[in-house]
């Protein structure tokens, strides 16, 4: 009879496994001085792998809003008359989706820093799951501002004035990157995430968290168990 | 809820008392042996960091595997940052003694081991535990699920588990 038969057949496996316990208990040893060395880390070496970028991108996005919308308020009080609307109304529309890019990122570090690994495992990750889902959702939104970077800098100068292949290109570009970001904020679903385009906007250490918490998701949803209740 | 010392103090009750625990969890999780480590230094740290939010309400025992557990399914190799973060703990924490020269054992517990590695992250915590001993009601405690769910879990993995075994 071999190892495998008797792992299987006779049921064996929680004596391997108590076997195995009493194995390591004569194995291992603590190593005290590591322990004083840990009870001394501080708590921020504990941040998450995807709070750095979320830093980053939040800092960038403040800054980048706060400038804009004090430009933008100083020209609609002082010079709305004589400023492009082109240009007026095309930023505005970017500051405004950046912005709420920018509000989703702020709840992801608040949801963040409230993730709890003391909780029931199942809670925990579900939560930790959803919130690395919803960078999706960022990327999405973020796209749909594509078009206005095209079309701020026009003026009603410039489309009386324009040479005619200038203001093509101008009306094609535009056209072409409204296509662009709504099919984008249409197609980039998990649907799609073994698709090449979709890879290429999401490679990244963002995209390997993301496409481990669908695989999560996928087993704490798990549709072949019909009891699949989790408790409060 | 402690002070400083005693933090300190529980903590290394905790370690010491549940450094099987941890190993278990690093095999179960890291097939890689280099990554074990590594593992097992981010529990301890995670342990020490959620001591003052440890309600007392629960066991110890439970709320360990919850925090350990956690940490094991939210670990993910390439993590650059876990790499900078770990370089402060550049020591073995767990250390092996001696060797047991035990042929038979050791193999039947690779092959347990290899087992379970081909399992999904929730299903290697649920195996885990069942392997504890640990009563459906406590697996359910750790994991935030049914009793009714675990039993259905743990049916379906060991029927996978088996299906695994003979396809070997």
């Amino acid at each position: 009879m071999n190892n495998k038969t008797i792992i299987m057949e006779k049921s064996n496996t929680i004596k391997v496994w108590q076997m195995y316990q009493t194995q390591l208990d004569t194995l291992l040893a603590i190593d005290k001085q590591r322990l004083e060395d840990i009870s001394r880390i501080k708590v921020f070496h504990m941040l998450t792998s995807m709070r750095p970028a979320k830093y980053f991108a939040l800092l960038t996005g403040l800054v980048w809003v706060i400038g804009g919308v004090f430009l933008l308020s100083n020209l609609y009080i002082y010079a709305f008359d004589q400023v492009s609307k082109f240009f007026f109304f095309s930023f505005a529309a970017q500051l405004f989706i950046t912005a709420i890019a920018i509000l989703i990122y702020v709840v992801q570090l608040v949801l963040l820093y409230n993730l709890d690994v003391t909780e029931p495992i199942y809670s925990t990750q579900k939560k930790l799951a959803k919130l690395r889902k919803s960078t999706i959702w960022v990327t999405r939104i973020l796209f749909l501002q594509l078009p206005f970077w095209f079309s701020f800098h026009l003026s009603d100068t410039v489309l009386s004035t324009g040479n005619l292949p200038y203001l093509l290109l101008n009306g094609i570009l535009i056209i072409l990157f409204t296509f662009a970001s709504v099919w984008l904020f249409i197609n980039i679903r998990f649907e799609n995430r073994h698709k090449k385009w979709f890879r290429l906007i999401f490679a990244g250490i963002e995209w390997t968290p993301i496409d481990k918490s669908e695989e999560l998701l996928w087993q704490l949803d798990d549709p072949n168990d019909k009891s699949n209740k989790i408790c409060e | 809820m402690h002070d400083n010392q005693e933090q300190k103090q529980l903590f290394e009750r905790i370690s010491i008392q549940n450094k099987g625990i941890l190993f278990k969890i690093a095999r179960i999780y890291c097939p890689q042996e280099d990554d074990r480590q590594d593992l097992i230094q981010e529990m301890l740290i995670r342990i020490w960091l959620s001591l003052p939010r440890y309600n007392p309400q629960f066991t110890l025992s439970t709320w360990i595997y919850r925090v350990c557990l956690n940490t094991a399914i939210s670990y993910y190799r390439k993590n650059s940052r876990r790499i900078i973060k770990t370089q402060v703990l550049d020591r073995q924490i767990l250390e092996i003694n001696e060797f047991i020269p035990d042929g038979t054992l050791i193999e039947q517990i690779d092959r347990l081991f290899q087992l379970i590695n081909q399992l999904k992250e929730i299903d290697k915590a649920v195996i885990f535990l069942y392997l504890e001993e640990k009563s459906h009601r406590e697996i359910a405690e750790i994991l935030g699920l049914s009793e009714t769910n675990i039993g259905t879990k743990i049916m379906r993995i060991k029927k996978q588990l088996k299906s695994l075994f003979y396809e070997q």
